[in-house]
């Protein structure tokens, strides 16, 4: 389709085109798995491609050199629109060279061609479950792909100023599994006058409210599932790398820090407010006049060098929007549509003597319709994989159990989420279960609510951790737990792997009512 | 067996489980066919991301071995934790506080500034640094307040130099500084902050947008209602807004009064300074004359409206001359004719005697104890149901609850009636200060707000009461507030008195006979008579007395030593217009009492009365009275408020007078004339008539001179004689007789004002008249 002799290479590298992609592997090896060109960008001469690669989480997505790229196995986007394929992740091209030339060429764009069954295994299911149809096509810089897919036509207005998705119904798989209150959220609209080169004729939609408002998400909850609104810029890392005390981080994913900080090849956060500044000097300078050596809260727990801080999104607006900013760049799933201010922070410190330096931290509304006792939970990465994740969750369900309640995270799970509290709920419901003493001679019995009673951890999780654990068997007319020596094993070598517990003595919280509060 | 059972029960979660151990079941494999049968849960993750490669794999690693491999983790973008400059870059003397940290409200609010200099700003400033003084902070906030201060325009110079403190060389190099630097800077800001939402809703996609507030949509369309509601609500804050603005520009107003007042005082103070007029002579007669002008016009002036004023001025003692002269205008207006009374320089008011009270005036009540006074007396008398009774707190007063329980049960009141008959309020022989009398058998009653009332009695003693020398009583009874005396030694005139109900003393008939003076005196001198004698009150306690007799009782607080040459006397021209007047008057009055006379039984209905005649009438009975004064020296000077006791007034509660005088006898005056037979008593009248002292006449003696006085003598005369009988009652003043109409107390008090103007008469004749005053 479109070729254009460019700089030297025969082939144009669009936006959508598919293609094995070199990258090394945690052994270190060389891989090539299938990637797909979200952005080229052009820096001191040479190209630079934004690649997603093809059932990688979105972490790992990043900006490579040509000479990573297998041009071999080039695929185009799909001329012919048919049913969308892969695209789940579609719509983001960024605004390429070419994108004259493709308007010339074909006035409506193309949805890539479906590639070849990736290698990944799960590139079926893949496949099915994108509804490409939601994405907006329409990015500011080239207005051109849109796509969509024959179950639902993405609506686009043809003047360019709006168009709207539908979210939509029964093309989206991806919604199987959130909330009912997830369905709903509203496909934004676009409002970007570059759009107006879109030629989508769209269908009328007449779903949307008729006066051209577009409609806002949903004000509960900090997680979106539906990423329909989604466009090419919040799919695409947006900072490099971010200090942050001692630490350098790689964010994972976009996140909304002032935009003319994204060019930075750092930027600087203050270790304690967590603020961010452009430079190291406005660093040093800030560091003169900020005080603080601790999260901007009360501390609710301490043991050792491990203290939760609670920190009120009302009230400290700025911390919590620091937090949040922070935080984004790690979670794919946070909002930050709507302010802080019906979120509780806990944030977890570790003591040393410059001062109580953040490791992670968890939110949680302060009035859940849905039994959440978390919302967006982090332990930032250089504290990745030593046990905090679980002190994190661990902490979460102390508050639940003060609280009376039995709670859950809210969903969607991202993937580390859900190893994390399985891995949590396995241990803490084979705690119990291997603790259980026969009762005068009778079999011990428990039931999945005392479970849940004692655990604070919501029945359902209880029950799809027994699932997942595959103990639950029927046996002889009756359903039956089962320990297996495996799982008794297992158990008893993660066990000791967790050295550090909350220990609820330690915890001095009062929950509040924040139903009686007026408003948070 | 098992495919009976194959359609297993959904799981109940309140059912118990057994927990077996595998090993412990060799047999469970046979039954894993129906394992089935409990449903999958969700994972709760986006299914796109939960077939995500590397978590696939690490999932199946975790099922195969247990537990998490190494190799086996889902790959996350690397972090280094090497900074090398990250200790020098913050302090490393952190304490961990042994509470756990509790974060002060507002502890966050610190007064540093957002921005933070860069290194562009640091060769900036270091080459600044050279020219003037500048610190990095500084130079910081000053970026801060352009930054802060501007919207979508910059911040101009000008604007700059407002918005600065520092000098202006200073401002000029920053403010071009930052001009240059904001131009060339892409953002929106020098302060880096996340972009803000429009309110156009242009922003609802904008993905750099974030934290937009919750506020629902306006959704103005939808619901109208609400449009009425807010738009009603508007409104309503709007009326409370300019109601406020009202009340505050008449608290203005009000301290403006409070600070001329202030300034008036001081400037009284200072003249009276000057001329040496430490005794407040000079002050009181100039006080008097003021006293002349102004309760002319009470009679008919709306009484609330008119008393606002005078309780304004009364509570500062004095009034402004703001208020003052258009009163004056208006009465004479009425008039059309200036009453020679009306003498200019009386305007000047002040304090009577410049007293301990004086210096509290100026604890001004504040402001909210006090409604505002000014201007506004008409939607106060609507507020204000009880108008000129209403209970107004007095700064510096303390209150007390009252007793509910205990009404009627006054320590004064006798046993039958339900009182406790307290010793120390029988009836016993009283001196008053002023005029420095026994004033005969009396008894002390408190009344509304502490004052203190004395009920006097009859008794055939009276004339040697009266002849005994306060000075011989003195030496008796050292003790002002006598003590108990001891029981069983009265004699029998006060023993009587004390145990009097009024029923008892209104028949005489078992007078025992006068004894001799000296006798008594002894009696006295050996306490076996109770003697009253009161503390020498400070004049400003009648202060606390009701508001109306306070008032009046201004004049009265002037001390004896005021009568005197030194008053201003009326110029001979005046008082003959005046006397021709009363002539005229009295004429009238002479006619109309004929008339009443003629269907006595019948109630005068008091409004037949205009205010002019009204005044005149009062003028009548002063003069009259004077004349009196002259002829007859003695007898019934009643202590006038001077001691902070209120004299006898007139109606005892369900013991009217109707038998020893006619009404038209006992009422000489228009006021007595006017009111219904049954409402003005004889005692009233007799209160209302002021014995003279002696001294008094220096200045009125010329009014004997008019022929006409002649006619009102004899009805006067008459009724003295007729009020003596009247005192022996026992009166209890404290019930207003709800037979004495509107009217006529409103002519009392005319009378009674009328006596007090005049500036030639002996404060204590003013005072008497003060009693009538409608309690």
């Amino acid at each position: 389709m479109t070729k254009m002799a460019d700089s030297g290479s025969s082939v144009e590298i669009v936006e959508g085109c598919r293609l094995p992609v070199l990258r090394k592997n945690q052994e270190h090896e060389d891989e090539w798995p299938l990637a797909e060109i979200l952005s080229v960008k052009e820096v001191s001469g040479r190209k630079l491609y934004y690649v997603h690669y093809i059932d990688f989480n979105k972490r790992l997505d990043e900006w490579v050199t040509a000479d990573r790229l297998d041009m071999k196995k080039l695929q185009f986007p799909k001329k012919e629109a048919k049913t969308p394929t892969k695209n789940g992740l579609p719509g983001s091209r960024p605004s390429s060279p070419e994108r004259e030339v493709k308007r010339k060429v074909e006035p409506v764009p193309l949805v890539p061609q479906v590639p070849p069954a990736p290698p990944v295994p799960s590139l079926p299911t893949s496949t099915e479950a994108s509804p490409a149809a939601v994405f907006p096509a329409a990015r500011e810089t080239n207005a051109f792909k849109s796509r969509e897919d024959h179950e639902q036509i993405s609506s686009l207005t043809t003047n360019g100023t709006a168009r709207r998705l539908i979210p939509s119904q029964p093309g989206r798989k991806r919604k199987a599994n959130c909330g009912p209150t997830d369905e709903m959220i509203k496909v934004l609209q676009y409002n970007k006058p570059q759009s107006a080169s879109v030629f989508l004729p769209p269908p009328e939609d007449s779903q949307d409210s008729s006066d051209g408002i577009p409609s806002a998400p949903r004000m509960t909850g900090s997680l979106v599932s539906d990423r329909s609104h989604d466009d090419i810029v919040t799919r695409m890392k947006n900072i490099e790398c971010i200090e942050l005390g001692r630490h350098r981080l790689k964010p994972w994913y976009f996140s909304p820090y002032p935009q003319e900080l994204t060019s930075l090849p750092i930027l600087y956060l203050c270790e304690f407010c967590l603020k961010y500044l452009k430079s190291l000097k406005c660093l040093q300078r800030h560091l003169t006049k900020c005080n603080l050596r601790h999260p901007p809260g009360n501390e609710i727990y301490r043991k050792g060098t491990i203290s939760f801080f609670e920190i009120d999104g009302r009230k400290n607006k700025n911390y919590s929007q620091n937090l949040c900013l922070l935080a984004k760049c790690f979670l794919d799933h946070k909002t930050l549509y709507y302010d802080t201010d019906p979120f509780l922070f806990y944030v977890m410190t570790e003591y040393d003597s410059k001062g109580f330096h953040i490791v992670g931290y968890f939110s949680k509304e302060k009035e859940s319709t849905e039994d959440y006792n978390v919302a967006c939970i982090l332990t930032l990465p250089p504290y990745q994989r030593r046990g905090y994740g679980k002190l994190l969750i661990e902490f979460s369900y102390e508050l639940s159990k003060v609280e009376g309640k039995t709670g859950t995270p809210e969903k969607p799970l991202s993937d580390l989420g859900l190893l994390s509290y399985r891995s949590y709920w396995s241990q803490t419901i084979l705690e119990i279960l291997m603790d259980l003493k026969p009762d005068n001679g009778e079999r011990p019995q428990i039931t999945i609510n005392e479970i849940s009673e004692i655990t604070s951890v919501k029945k359902e999780d209880v029950i799809s951790t027994l699932q997942y654990l595959n103990l639950i068997n029927y046996y002889k007319g009756q359903y039956i737990l089962t320990l297996s020596e495996d799982i008794v094993d297992g158990h008893e070598r993660a066990m000791q792997k967790r050295h550090t517990r909350i220990d609820p003595k330690c915890l001095h919280f009062t929950p509040k009512d924040w139903s009686k509060r007026g408003k948070w | 067996m098992s495919k009976l059972s194959f359609r297993a029960r959904a799981l109940d979660a309140t059912k118990p489980l057994p927990v077996f151990r595998c090993e412990d079941l060799p047999d469970l494999h046979e039954y894993a066919s129906i394992n089935r049968a409990v449903p999958q849960m969700p994972t709760g993750m986006e299914k796109e991301e939960e077939s995500e490669h590397h978590l696939q794999r690490a999932i199946s690693a975790q099922q195969v071995y247990g537990e998490k491999r190494d190799n086996m983790v889902i790959p996350v973008p690397e972090a280094e934790s090497n900074i090398t400059y990250y200790e020098s870059l913050y302090p490393g003397d952190y304490k961990m506080p042994k509470q756990l940290i509790h974060l002060q409200p507002f502890s966050l609010d610190t007064e540093q500034p957002d921005y933070d200099l860069d290194s562009d700003d640091d060769v900036f400033v270091a080459k600044l640094k050279k020219k003037m003084e500048i610190s990095l902070l500084q130079f910081e906030e000053m970026i801060d307040r352009l930054e802060k201060g501007s919207g979508q325009q910059l911040v101009s110079l000008p604007e700059a130099k407002l918005l600065l403190k520092e000098d202006d060389e200073l401002i000029k190099e920053v403010f071009d500084y930052w001009s240059r630097k904001r131009k060339n800077s892409k953002a929106h800001s020098l302060i880096n902050i996340i972009k803000q939402e429009k309110r156009d809703g242009s922003s609802t996609s904008d993905p750099y947008v974030a934290f937009r507030r919750r506020t629902e949509k306006m959704q103005t369309r939808k619901n109208r209602k609400n449009d009425e509601a807010s738009y009603e609500k508007m409104l309503k804050l709007r009326r409370d807004l300019s109601r406020a603005v009202t009340i505050l520009e008449m608290i203005k107003r009000r301290e403006k009064s409070k600070r001329e007042l202030l300034h008036l005082t001081l400037e009284i103070f200072e003249k009276r300074n000057v001329m040496s007029d430490y005794g407040g002579e000079v002050l009181a007669e100039v006080l008097a004359e003021r006293a002349l002008v102004r309760p002319q016009i009470i009679p008919l002036v709306p009484l609330t409206n008119q008393y606002h004023m005078d309780h304004k001025d009364y509570k500062s003692k004095v009034s402004s001359e703001k208020t003052e002269v258009p009163r004056q205008k208006r009465k004479y207006e009425k008039k059309q004719k200036a009453l020679p009374l009306s003498i200019s320089a009386a305007h000047h008011q002040g304090p009577a005697v410049f007293n301990a009270k004086d210096l509290n005036q100026y604890d001004f009540p504040s402001s909210d104890e006090e409604p505002q006074v000014l201007g506004s007396s008409e939607a106060e008398e609507e507020n204000d149901p009880d108008g000129a009774y209403a209970f107004r707190r007095k700064a510096g007063c303390q209150y007390y609850a009252a007793h509910q329980d205990r009404v009627g049960a006054w320590p004064w009141s006798p046993g039958w009636e339900g009182g406790l008959a307290h010793s120390r309020y029988c009836y016993s022989l009283t001196t008053l200060t002023v005029p420095r009398r026994c004033q005969g058998l009396a008894r002390r009653r408190l009344g509304r707000g502490g004052r203190v009332l004395l009920d006097r009695a009859h008794s055939d003693y009276d004339n040697v009461f009266h002849e005994l020398d306060p000075k011989t009583l003195d030496c008796a009874t050292k003790t002002l507030d006598c003590a108990p005396p001891p029981s069983g030694s009265c004699s029998p005139a006060a023993s009587k008195f004390a145990s009097t109900s009024p029923i008892n003393t209104s028949d005489r008939s078992s007078s025992s006979p006068p004894s001799d003076l000296s006798q008594i005196l002894l009696s006295i001198k050996a306490c076996r008579w109770r003697h009253f004698r009161p503390r020498t009150l400070p004049l400003h306690q009648l202060d606390n007395a009701h508001p109306l007799f306070r008032r009046l009782s201004r004049s009265i607080k002037r001390p004896l030593t005021n009568i005197g040459p030194s008053a201003q006397p009326l110029t001979a021209e005046q008082f003959q217009q005046h006397q021709d007047q009363l002539v005229q008057m009295q004429k009238e009055q002479l006619e109309q009492q004929q008339q009443l006379q003629a269907n006595r039984a019948t109630t005068v209905s008091a409004n037949t009365l205009d205010q002019a005649s009204a005044q005149f009438a009062a003028s009548a009975l002063v003069t009259t009275e004077q004349i009196l004064a002259l002829k007859t020296k003695e007898e019934l000077s009643l202590g006038g408020g001077v001691n902070g006791i209120l004299t006898p007034s007139g109606v005892y509660k369900g013991l009217h007078l109707s038998s020893t005088a006619s009404p038209s006898l006992a009422a000489p005056a228009p006021p007595a004339t006017l009111s219904s037979a049954a409402s003005l008593h004889p005692g009233s009248a007799t209160n209302a008539t002021p014995p003279c002292s002696t001294n008094s006449n220096n200045g009125t003696a010329h009014h004997a001179g008019p022929t006409t006085t002649n006619a009102t003598q004899v009805p006067l005369g008459n009724s003295l004689r007729l009020a003596v009988p009247a005192g022996k009652r026992v009166h209890a003043p404290r019930t207003l007789s709800s037979a004495m109409s509107a009217s006529a107390l409103k002519l009392a008090h005319a009378a009674a004002a009328a006596n007090c103007q005049k500036p030639k008469v002996p404060s204590s004749t003013a005072a008497s008249p003060l009693d009538i005053v409608p309690r």
